[in-house]
């Protein structure tokens, strides 16, 4: 029978290596997942990957289970997330047809849609939305992900974002009406 | 709130109503209202439509190759972690040490003494395995490792550590034998001993005549692009080059390309390239565009000049 959070948390405060991995490969998905979508770039959401598993690592040990792991490790996650850098600038364009504009790789924009590595998006709709997303502000884009995507109820999306419920109602409110004015051709 | 519900009210609370978080008293005057309004039933039902392609989209599974990088990466970053943490633990220890008083060292000597001696026992008191170990089986030996000690102060009697009981395995098999193909994709992702991992690979290459593996596939890909080790990263490459070359591989291979710091790497890169553009490696655009980048950029003639030979090619 496999083992409950909290006995794999117990566990890997104790030096068990597996069980750290266990416990991260038990949500590591659903933070890729949020990650790419927040970010729209496969390489960024790797960086916020790391980011939010190297902190539950380091802070592990002061868990008090007054939560759910699960919304312990969002709450990281959305933090990660909203305070995300990103590392290029998006701005930049390269054309076949003007050598003198040519730049270095490294400067290539992240476009996700052209990256050889990137997350292919299934559907048309499914590319619509990612980039319909990208219109929202941090917070609103945070709520929307953790709702739509991940599910969670508004209290627990309170929790994790730490604000009121009142507040994540708004985003909730304010992205859904942003998502239906850019995706009103298709509805 | 009166009883009545207006058309703002009703359809400022339409996502709720989709989400199942209205209370009971708002979604009756909520379900009310749709009844008696086409106007707000049309909304709904547009709603509706948003939410379910949005639903499908969530149900979109993770690209397996970006987690088996993810996971690669963070491994290695957890790793330095644990490295930082034992050094600074044994520190702590070596200061502890210092102010042990004598009765203390003998305490402690007389607790190392115990710790030897059930080591021992769980050494050699294991099952006793048959030497002639029959093809696929792993033997239950432990080997102890690891030991961290958490408190090492012998004074009150009671010490306490972790340690990490091995079991050490033995296998002989087939080379396409399926667990013998899964340790060793463990290996390579996982063994310090760049060695290891190296011979990992050739032996994860002798199985060529089977159908790739997507998982094998995946891990020669995260190795070739991440791998810390030159000679690991290109053995890696050629292994997927014995692949059938797919769209996988070539993004591989312009990673590859376009990243890796060893001139050796990048050749190894272009010169697949080239092979796969004639075998059926289908170039698009945007791989153009990079390549004639690496015209420019690469600091190797030999890429350059390999580059543009694909380029003219198309």
């Amino acid at each position: 029978m496999a083992l409950s959070d909290k006995e794999l948390i117990i566990n890997a405060n104790k030096g068990d290596v597996l069980a750290l991995e266990e416990l991260i490969y038990r949500y590591d998905k659903m933070v890729l997942r949020l990650a790419m979508k927040y970010t729209g770039d496969s390489d960024d959401a790797k960086d916020i990957y790391q980011e939010v598993f190297i902190r539950v690592y380091k802070s592990l040990a002061s868990f008090q289970f007054q939560s759910e792991f699960s919304t312990w490790l969002f709450r990281i996650a959305s933090n990660v997330c909203i305070s995300f850098k990103r590392k290029y600038s998006k701005q930049n364009h390269l054309s076949l047809n003007d050598e003198e504009n040519s730049t270095y790789i490294s400067e290539i924009p992240h476009n996700d849609a052209l990256s050889p590595d990137n997350l292919v998006v299934n559907s048309e709709h499914g590319a619509k939305i990612t980039e319909a997303l990208n219109t929202l502000s941090p917070n609103q884009k945070m709520s929307f992900l953790l709702k739509h995507y991940e599910g969670y109820k508004i209290r627990e999306i309170a929790e994790m974002m730490n604000c009121k419920e009142g507040t994540i109602k708004k985003y909730l409110f304010e992205s859904v009406r942003k998502l239906r004015l850019q995706l009103e051709n298709s509805y | 709130m009166g009883k009545n519900m207006n058309h703002n009210e009703c359809k400022e609370l339409i996502p709720f109503y989709l989400y199942e978080e209205l209370d009971y008293e708002k979604k009756i005057l909520f379900e009310n209202h749709v009844r008696s309004c086409k106007d707000c039933a049309n909304e709904l039902e547009s709603y509706k439509i948003l939410f379910a392609d949005i639903s499908e989209d969530s149900k979109s599974p993770v690209d397996l190759k970006l987690l088996t990088e993810a996971r690669l990466e963070l491994r290695g970053a957890l790793r330095s972690q644990q490295n930082k943490t034992s050094f600074s633990n044994n520190i702590k220890d070596y200061i502890f040490s210092l102010f042990y008083k004598p009765v203390g060292l003998a305490v402690s000597g007389f607790s190392l003494m115990l710790i030897g001696l059930f080591i021992g026992y769980l050494i050699f008191n294991s099952p006793v395995i048959d030497n002639l170990e029959t093809d696929s089986k792993i033997s239950d030996k432990l080997r102890i490792q690891n030991i961290n000690f958490i408190d090492p102060d012998p004074s009150d009697g009671q010490v306490e550590f972790t340690f990490e009981a091995v079991k050490s395995g033995r296998i002989k098999g087939n080379v396409n034998d399926t667990e013998l193909q899964k340790i060793l994709t463990y290996a390579v992702l996982n063994e310090q001993n760049p060695g290891t991992r190296l011979n990992s690979i050739n032996v994860i290459n002798a199985n060529q005549t089977q159908k790739p593996d997507d998982e094998i596939k995946n891990t020669l890909i995260a190795v070739a692009k991440f791998d810390n080790n030159p000679g690991v990263r290109r053995e890696a490459l050629k292994s997927l080059n014995e692949l059938p070359a797919d769209e996988d591989i070539k993004n591989t291979l312009i990673y590859v390309l376009l990243n890796d710091t060893s001139a050796g790497i990048r050749i190894e890169a272009i010169n697949a390239l080239v092979q796969g553009s004639k075998s059926g490696i289908n170039l698009n655009q945007k791989d153009l565009l990079l390549l004639k980048e690496k015209i420019q950029s690469d600091e190797n003639n030999y890429v350059r000049y390999q580059a543009k030979n694909i380029i003219k090619e198309y």
